[in-house]
Order: C-alpha cells, then structure tokens, then sequence
C-alpha cells in the first residue's frame, strides 16, 4: 500500500508539472497582457509545488 | 493588448521580470521556514535522544520520525509521554515541551517528551492565514526563534488528500484534510497517510514503554468551548478532575471535561481506548486562533493582545475572558506547565506504586515572574553533543 | 486597530474601483485592491504573503482543471453527443421524466466533489442540449444549469462549505447527509421544475433533434461513455467502501485516469495535449479569480480586514442576522468564494454552539444558501460556467433575474434551517 502510495503522490507532481508547462506554453502563445499576468499568477503554486518548496 | 510581435516580446520579458521578483524571494522565504533548523538544548535530565522510528519502523526516513526526549531518573516509577506541536500553531505546547526538556531533572520514574510531535505540520503555515513564519522569545542571552507552524501536515509530505477523510478504525467521516491533523487521525495505522502512521508510531511508543500518563498540549481560541480545559479520557477522569479542582482553588482556573465518546480520532479518546495510559489534552487560550482576530503578526502569537477578540468578548462570543493584558507567552506556557505538574501529584495520589516525580520545572509563577526565556538554554553555549535539532 | 483595519479595507474598496476604471477585468482588480491592501496595511509588498496566498485554494485549482480536461476530451471523442441522442430518443415523449433524470443527472458530480463548477463543465452542455430541445430558452437553461450545479455542490456526502465550516471549527463532519440531502433536493427539484416546466415544446421533435445533433464518430458505443465513468466512480466509491484497504487517490488523480481512460477509448485518436491547452485557456477566468481571492484573503486577515468583516457579521443581534444571513452568505461567496466559509462560518458555528442552537442543521442550511452566492459578482465562477455553457449570450443580469424564484425559495428553506435549527435536528443522520 505504501508503495502505491508513493506512486500517487508522484504522479500528482507529474499532474502539477504537466499542467504548468502548458500554463507556460499558454503564457507564450498569448498577445493579450492581461492574460499574460493572469497566467503568471496562475503558474506561480504550480512550479513551487513541482519544486517542493510549498 | 499588444499587436506587434516585438512589443509582444518586450511585455512578456516584463512580466515574466516582475514573476520572477514576485517568485523568487517569496518562494526564498518560504524554502527557508521549510527548512529551518530549530535548536532544542538537552538539559541535565535528558538522558537519551531517541527517535518516534525506534519503536516504529515505518515512520523511519519520513519528515516526522521526530526526536523523543528520555528523562530517566534511574530510580523505578511511573512513566509520562508529554507531546508537544500536535498542531504546531500552538507554540504554547511547543515551548512547554521545550522547557520540559531543557530544565527537568527527575528524581522517580521515566519522563518522556515529544517537543515537534508534528514535525510536518511544523514546515508549513496556513495559505490565507498570514502567519508570521518565525517567533522569537527574548532570553538572558539573546533571541531564540522557532518556527510557527500549521494545524495540519505539510501537503509536500501528505499529498493527496481523500474527497473525504474516514477515520480509521471508526469509519468516522471528517473534513478531507483532518487526514492530516494530528489530533484527528489517532489511533493510526501503519500502512496509512504519514500523520495516521506518526499517531500509530506514538501508540506503538506507548504501548512498549508502558507509559501511564499521557499528555497532549494544546491551544485554543477564545471562541471555541473546550478552553482553560483539561480533556480527559474517563479512565483519567478522576485524576483530572482533581487536578482541576486544585488548579482553580489555588492558582488559576482550569476546567475539567470528558473525552466524548462518539467522537473519534482525538488522542484523549484513542489513546485511553487503545492503550493502558491515561490519557490527557491542555487547552490553554491563544487568542491568536480566533477568526476575529486583527492584524496577524508574530506580536499577537507571542502577547496574545487583541481588540477585536476583546470586542467580540464584550458581546458574550468568548469561552473565555480576555481585557487589554491578553494572554501573553508567558502564562500561557506557565499554565501548562503548572496543569501537567497537578497531572503527575494526583496521578501519585491515587496510584502511589507509579510515582513521578522531578526537580527544576517551571511552572506558571516562575515563568510568569521571570520571563519564559529564562527557562530556555543557550545554543551557542552548549556542548555540540547538547543541541537537538528539529 | 479598528481605525487601521477599515482603512485597509477602504483602501482595498479604491484599488478595486481603479482596477474596473481601468478595464483590468474582474481578477486584476482584486489584485490590486490585495496590493493596495498591502500596502496600506504598512507591509510594502509582501512577497511571501502573495505567494503563499496563491496556494489557498490549490487543491481546488487541480480539481477544476482535471474534471474539466475530462469533459473536454469526453465531448471532443463525440461521447457526450452520443449520450444526448440516447436519452433524447428514449424519453422524448416524457417532459416530467426528461426533467427529473436532468436533475438527478446534475446532482452527482457536485454531490461527489463539492465543487458546482465540476456539475457545469461535467454535465452542463449535456443538460442544456436536452433543454434546448424541449423548447426552454437560452436564459432558463443558465438558470437551470446554475441552480442544479449550485443545489449539486451543497448534496451530500461532500459539501465543502460545510466541511470547512466544520473542520475550522473542530466539530466532526458526521450527520449532515440527512440535512444537506433534504435541502438541496428539494431546491433542486424545485428550481428545474418551476423554470423546466413551461416551455413552449411539450415533447421532443426526435426526427429533428437527431438531424440536428451532431453525429458521433463510427464506433461509438455506450460503453465509451460508460467505462471513463465507471473508473471515475468507481475510484470515488472505492474509497468510501474500502477506506482502508484502498490508497488515497484524489480527486485530481480520479479525474485524470478517467481523462487518460477517454483518450484510450476514443475511436478518434484525440489531440490530448492540444485540448489540454484549450481546457487551461478555457478556465483561466475561473483559476485565476480562484487564485487572487486566496492572495486578497491572506492579505485581508494579515492586515486584520478580515477579522473586522467576521467581528461585524458575530456581533451583529441574533435577530439581524437570522433576517440578514440569506443575503449576507451568497455576497460573501461572491466575493470570497469558499473562504467565506471559515471567514463567516466559523464564528457563526461558535455562535450558535453558545446560543443553544443546533450546529449541524444550522450549518446545513447555511452551506446551502453559500454556493447560491456562485452566480453574483466580482467572482461568479459557476454563474459564468452556467451562462458559457448554455450558450447564452445576453446580459448577464437578465440570467441572474431567472434565477431569482428558486433562489428565494432555497434561502428559505436554509433560513428556515437556521431559524428552527434545534426543531429539525431530527434529520441528522450520520
């Protein structure tokens, strides 16, 4: 059960990751700056959660 | 917004600046709460630095295989556990762990003390809670900071969480995050989430060292009932309730209540049910956890003063009273220290084959007289053996 | 401290009025007003505090973007068209049946995530594409979509408000099934069928609705649609069933082998990473209001702003506030979303506690009337959702007129919890 367990808990950095690399890849593909702040927000849980800082 | 490629570029590169400004020392400051080193100074009566992996393995290699302090007298009696940083927003509990282990020497039986009984849920403050990361508490020789913490594991060690959380064995149902609150996951499982497996290790612990009595430390905000309490276990009831009676005849009150039975997961309950100790929770006030509280700051955590929790006094909201003094450190820290000391008497008063008994703790007129801090040793001044970091 | 806490708030109140001056939108205005906060509180700008508070409502944040990356792809691989035809086929002759299986239909997602915006973006264009072909306009099917995502998220087992409410109140989250259940159906039943009822087509034209509804790809069969599900449910329920011998899976994770079950499936191979772009883009409204709210709360309680809004709403007289609550909690889920549930909450759970008032039946109804505040602005992340997927395109105060009738009536069916909590405590069942 651990081990599975442990499985889990990877694959929820891997789902955080994936996530924000499209957050990024939105960020670049925008032209509107609003959106463009709104994404940088957006993004900022994403990469210190990936980062196991938060 | 911008049509051009290039002013694109020019407003990306902007943004992602200020991110990056936002980002990178807000995210400093984080990593570096997370990763604090919190000095704990063995004091004359510690005799064993042990970790809770000891008696459980399973715990081993996770963020809260936390260090338990042994006090033993040598000389046969009873056996205490006093946890601390159940939920590590409460530093009351944290500190009179603390002062246990910096300051008691005992004479009969076995002390044994928990100072970060959650060490994870010491590495996380609450998001939109605005904690101050730190408190310090001045000393004879300087400041000494320890880290506040949160009422539930840290996510980066407990991820995910259930839609709902069951508790086990009760099947119980509880708010999904209570899977990670210490104080609602006893009596635990080995095989469960790491806050279910660290109340397991505890029993485990307790149940191999026969412990008699067992202390929970706590803090509670003014608004909720169970305040200025002992919770005690009904095999601890009559223990408690004269402790209780003694506390508020002599120095301060302090109320007595029934562990309820019908409410699973609170470690009065499952420790009294699962093992032979007695098992007791200290509630002392902390105005600090009230949801009407003001401005958040390491000065409301540390003097516990507060218009508003005052104001919402004046309107008969309160458990418990509160003027323009609050209720600072100080006799917070005292209270529970003078409630475990009451503890320990009426246990020996009733089981005189189990007696506990020590030298040098502090207790609520000292400390309220002298300064916490003048019960906290110095870091720097003792022998690199002497310090514990948790 | 007063004096400093209403300063702040006004402060707050400016820096969101120059954000809508200046056409930020909704969600840059309250980051503003977070700043400005901030900045009035003394704290120049925080950087920790910002950041920290981006992940208030993380885990919220993960389960929106997954359930909705499941729908997407379920409607991208023509599920979602094939189940419409079913239903349309097998139950055109039946208003009354059509409207109650809509019902029931919308009712699960939220009652198993707590989250409304999960019912819209799961079940949403399904139930508007029915309603539209009973002949109910544009308007009313917002309406319905929002009122059944709003009654969905208070169902139990899982209601977040309450189970916030409860968690910050150190009281266990058992016996609210009878409550919430009671409550939420009849406001759902209630709201579908007052808006369902009359419109203009009696019966479903089946020639024409199957013309018109567009064909799912060769290949598509029940089981397609079933099987993703299936997996979804079955993850959830396993681990209700077999709490113990059964990992911990979240709901994010839930939703997301149901995703990775659909693009299997498909007998379409689906651009996967391509509509998970879109999904991201799609929500970024809703996860970015969710996102800044968690940075304005934690400004708001750092600078003692919050406490002074929860100190206003406890030591208001009991009566008052029984007379205000009905309004006092959707304004606050508008503005807050589901912080509002330990801002006001809480104290009000200590409330009633110390008025002899039953805390169970009174949270009910009280985390009943909350997710009717998801529709009101500046947030209004399930209104929004509902208006979107209906595809309605006119002003969004006419929506919010529709919903008006039920949306009284289920404030008073809560009002009525509050009020005679200790009388109904008979439906408390764990």
């Amino acid at each position: 059960m651990q081990t599975i367990q442990t499985i889990i808990g990877y694959l929820y950095y891997a789902i955080a990751a994936v996530i924000g690399i499209v957050i990024v890849a939105n960020f670049v593909r925008s032209r509107d700056v609003r959106k463009m702040l709104l994404y940088a927000i957006v993004l900022s849980p994403f990469v210190l959660r990936v980062l196991r800082v938060k | 917004m911008a049509d051009s490629k290039g002013n694109s570029l020019v407003i990306k590169i902007v943004v992602v600046a200020l991110w990056l400004a936002l980002i990178i020392p807000g995210g400093r400051q984080l990593a570096a709460h997370r990763n604090y080193e919190e000095a704990v100074v063995l004091g004359p009566g510690v005799t064993e630095v042990k970790k809770l992996s000891d008696w459980a393995p399973y715990v081993a290699n996770t963020p809260n295989d936390c260090s338990i302090y042994v006090l033993d007298s040598g000389v046969p009696g009873g056996s205490m556990l006093v946890i601390g940083g159940t939920h590590p927003e409460e530093p009351a509990g944290v500190l009179s762990a603390v002062t246990i282990v910096e300051n008691v020497v005992p004479t009969t039986g076995k002390i044994y003390v928990a100072v970060r009984a959650n060490r994870s849920a010491s590495t996380v403050t609450r998001p939109g809670d605005a904690y101050p990361q730190f408190f310090n508490i001045n000393t004879d020789f300087g400041k000494r900071t320890f880290r506040m913490g949160d009422r539930w594991s840290n996510p980066l060690d407990s991820w995910p969480d259930p839609e709902v959380y069951v508790h086990y064995p009760s099947k119980q149902l509880l708010a999904y995050m209570d899977v990670r609150n210490l104080n609602r996951t006893w009596p635990g499982r080995p095989d469960g989430m790491i806050t279910e497996r660290t109340t397991r290790a505890f029993i485990d612990m307790i149940k191999a060292e026969n412990i008699d009595i067992f202390v929970d430390n706590h803090e509670a905000e003014l608004e909720y009932s169970v305040i200025s309490t002992i919770v005690a276990h009904q095999a601890a009831a009559d223990v408690a309730a004269m402790a209780s009676m003694m506390l508020s005849a002599g120095e301060f009150n302090m109320g007595m209540e029934f562990s309820p039975t019908l409410l699973h997961g609170l470690s009065h309950r499952e420790v009294g049910d699962h093992t032979d100790a007695y098992a007791f929770e200290i509630e002392v006030p902390e105005p600090f956890l009230d949801r009407v509280r003001g401005i958040t700051d390491e000065a409301l955590l540390l003097e516990g003063k507060d218009e508003f929790v005052m104001r919402a006094g004046q309107a008969g909201l309160l458990y418990e009273k509160i003027d323009e003094n609050g209720w600072n450190i100080h006799e917070r820290v005292g209270r529970t220290n003078s409630t475990i000391d009451m503890i320990v008497q009426m246990f020996a008063m009733f089981y005189p084959d189990k007696p506990i008994t020590y030298e040098s703790l502090p207790m609520r007129n000292d400390i309220v007289a002298n300064g916490l801090g003048h019960y906290l040793l110095d870091p720097a001044q003792a022998e690199a053996d002497r310090v514990v970091y948790e | 401290m007063f004096n400093h806490a209403a300063l702040v708030l006004a402060v707050m109140a400016a820096g969101f009025g120059l954000g809508a001056l200046l056409r930020a939108g909704t969600e840059l205005s309250m980051l503003i007003a977070a700043l400005a906060g901030a900045v009035a509180h003394g704290a120049g700008v925080p950087t920790r505090h910002i950041v920290e508070g981006t992940f208030t409502y993380f885990d919220v944040v993960l389960i929106f973007i997954t359930a909705t990356y499941f729908m997407n792809l379920l409607k991208e691989s023509g599920g979602v068209s094939y189940i419409v035809r079913s239903v349309i086929r097998k139950f055109h002759k039946s208003r009354f049946m059509l409207l109650l299986l809509l019902t029931l239909i919308m009712l699960v997602p939220g009652a198993l995530t707590g989250s409304g915006t999960v019912t819209v973006l799961v079940v949403g264009s399904f139930v508007a594409t029915v309603l539209s072909y009973l002949g109910i306009s544009r308007d009313r099917i917002a309406a319905i979509i929002f009122l059944g995502a709003a009654m969905s998220a208070a169902a139990p087992p899982i209601n977040l408000w309450a189970m916030m409410t409860a968690g910050g109140a150190n009281m266990p989250y058992v016996g609210f099934t009878g409550p919430l259940g009671v409550i939420s159906i009849l406001g759902a039943l209630f709201s579908v069928f007052y808006l369902g009822w009359s419109g203009k087509q009696r019966n479903i034209d089946v020639a024409k609705a199957m013309k018109e509804l567009p064909q799912p790809p060769k290949g598509m069969s029940f089981l397609h649609v079933l099987v993703p599900f299936a997996v979804f449910f079955g993850i959830v329920v396993a681990g209700r069933v077999w709490p113990f011998n059964f990992p911990v899976v979240g709901l994010p994770l839930a939703f997301t082998l149901a995703a990775v079950t659909v693009i299997v499936m498909s007998p379409t191979r689906l651009q996967a990473l391509r509509i998970l772009a879109r999904t991201v883009d799609d929500l970024l409204p809703l996860v970015s209001t969710v996102t800044i709210v968690g940075i304005l709360v934690q400004i708001m309680a750092l600078s003692g702003a919050r406490g002074l809004i929860s100190l206003s709403v406890v030591t208001l007289p009991l009566v008052v506030l029984f007379a205000s609550l009905w309004a006092v909690l959707p304004v606050s889920e508008g503005i807050f979303q589901y912080a509002s549930a330990p801002l006001l909450g809480v104290p009000l759970v200590f409330l009633f506690n110390m008025k002899g008032i039953n805390p169970i039946i009174a949270l009910a109804g009280m985390a009943t009337i909350w997710p009717l505040g998801d529709c009101l602005p500046p947030t209004a992340p399930v209104g929004r959702a509902a208006v979107m997927t209906a595809g309605y395109e006119g002003k969004y105060t006419s929506f919010l007129a529709r919903c008006i009738v039920p949306a009284l009536f289920i404030m008073a069916l809560g009002t009525i919890y509050i009020v005679f909590a200790s009388k109904l405590a008979f439906l408390v069942r764990g």
